[in-house]
């Protein structure tokens, strides 16, 4: 099985992107393979542990999935430069969500690395989206059902409350947007 | 109460709700009125940073059982153009490499028997099981698959159990080394059942979104009073 992995890696970029478009099994392990010893060592040479590696990896993994699963995504750099770009914006998100931003980044002496882009543009929207992530999940239940029918499931409202049970559409609007105030508020930024 | 209109209003617009003519004040609103405009901005953006955390929590939970930290990682050196496999493999990847090896050796011979059952009917497929080797087994197969496995599992332990308790029946009070032995293949018959059936189960569980769990003691048919004075 390994060495059926490891005859992988010779595999194109763009049969990589199929593949994880098609969800297909083995993909996954194949990229583990490839890139996780890289994305380890950015990690670890920027004050992460070996666990923290794993757990970027994972974010990682589940972030290129949603990239690459979008129906206009287009590839503009080397697939391992990308795999590189989104580990190293969600790694530095997480030091400063934890308030332990580095002065220096310290990137991987890789040639082929060359070319990454190191404006903090991603680095924010990765930080914004942890932070967003981390306030859904302390939102009430009904909340957190709301946003996982509405923005994940495409639910109209009319399904929403017929799956939550409520009497007409009309209150699981007035509910989704309770929510969302709420998770503005406690964002902590604008006025909505 | 007007920042809550807002949202409300920001929804039926961008779902379509609103009227011709509340559309129309709407819009007109949105270029007039900056800082409405802004709220509204920033309210599509956290939408759309929403919809991306939903979807990036689901496929956390996807893939989660697709990764596994003990597998063998390519060599990849700082400084090394080539990257990938560029070096001799470290010690630890050494062990992880022979332990897959093991791995795949046991999935070849359970993928053996189950899709080609003629070529090895005499070959109980629990002579190729363990707890231990489920979890790794369980990545590996389908649902369809690791259900096959089950029942193929369950009716090997029974055919043992039943064979056994045959030979005890025969010999039902005996304390000769014969029928000790027999008691005691029983016992160690009926643990690893019950933990191999468990295990499949638990895997089925984490793989299977719509697994029903098995009765692990469904046709079970070893008289526990068979193993009384052992």
């Amino acid at each position: 099985m390994i060495s059926a992995i490891q005859s992988k890696k010779d595999l194109k970029d763009d049969e990589i992107i199929r593949r994880i478009k098609q969800n297909d099994v083995r993909i996954w392990e194949i990229l583990q393979v490839r890139y996780y010893k890289m994305m380890e060592i950015f990690v670890t040479k920027n004050s992460g542990s070996a666990d923290d590696a794993w757990d970027n990896f994972q974010e990682t993994m589940a972030a290129l999935f949603v990239n690459v699963s979008k129906t206009n995504f287009r590839l503009t750099c080397a697939f391992k430069t990308y795999v590189y770009q989104i580990n190293r914006n969600m790694w530095l998100a997480e030091l400063k969500r934890q308030k332990r931003r580095p002065i220096r980044v310290y990137d991987n002496e890789d040639n082929e690395l060359a070319d990454i882009d190191t404006s903090d543009e991603l680095v924010e929207k990765e930080y914004r989206i942890k932070l967003i992530e981390r306030e859904i999940e302390i939102l009430g239940e009904n909340c957190r059902k709301i946003i996982k029918l509405y923005y994940y499931l495409k639910k109209s409202m009319k399904e929403i409350s017929l799956e939550i049970g409520y009497s007409n559409d009309a209150n699981a609007k007035n509910q989704k947007a309770k929510c969302m105030k709420q998770l503005k508020a406690k964002l902590g930024h604008g006025r909505i | 109460m007007e920042e809550f209109n807002h949202i409300s209003l920001f929804q039926d617009y961008l779902i379509g709700d609103l009227n011709p003519a509340d559309k129309t004040t709407f819009e007109l609103r949105l270029k007039e009125d900056k800082e409405f405009s802004d709220e509204f901005n920033e309210f599509r953006l956290l939408e759309q940073d929403v919809e991306e955390v939903t979807a990036r929590n689901e496929a956390k939970f996807e893939l989660k059982s697709k990764f596994n930290r003990d597998l063998v990682v390519d060599d990849y050196n700082e400084g090394d153009d080539l990257g990938e496999l560029a070096t001799p493999a470290s010690t630890r990847t050494i062990q992880i490499r022979r332990w897959s090896i093991a791995a795949s050796v046991l999935l070849i011979a359970v993928f053996s028997f189950v899709f080609w059952p003629a070529k090895n009917i005499d070959k109980p497929i629990v002579e190729f099981l363990d707890s231990d080797s489920i979890p790794h087994l369980a990545k590996n197969v389908s649902c369809n698959e690791l259900d096959s496995i089950y029942n193929r599992a369950l009716i090997d332990y029974n055919k043992a159990e039943n064979d056994l308790t045959t030979q005890l029946q025969n010999n039902p009070k005996g304390s000769d080394p014969l029928s000790r032995k027999f008691r005691k293949k029983l016992r160690i018959s009926r643990d690893q059942k019950q933990k191999v059936l468990k295990e499949i189960n638990l895997a089925r569980s984490q793989k299977c979104s719509d697994a029903i769990p098995f009765d692990v003691e469904e046709g079970f048919i070893l008289d526990t009073t068979m193993l009384e004075g052992y």
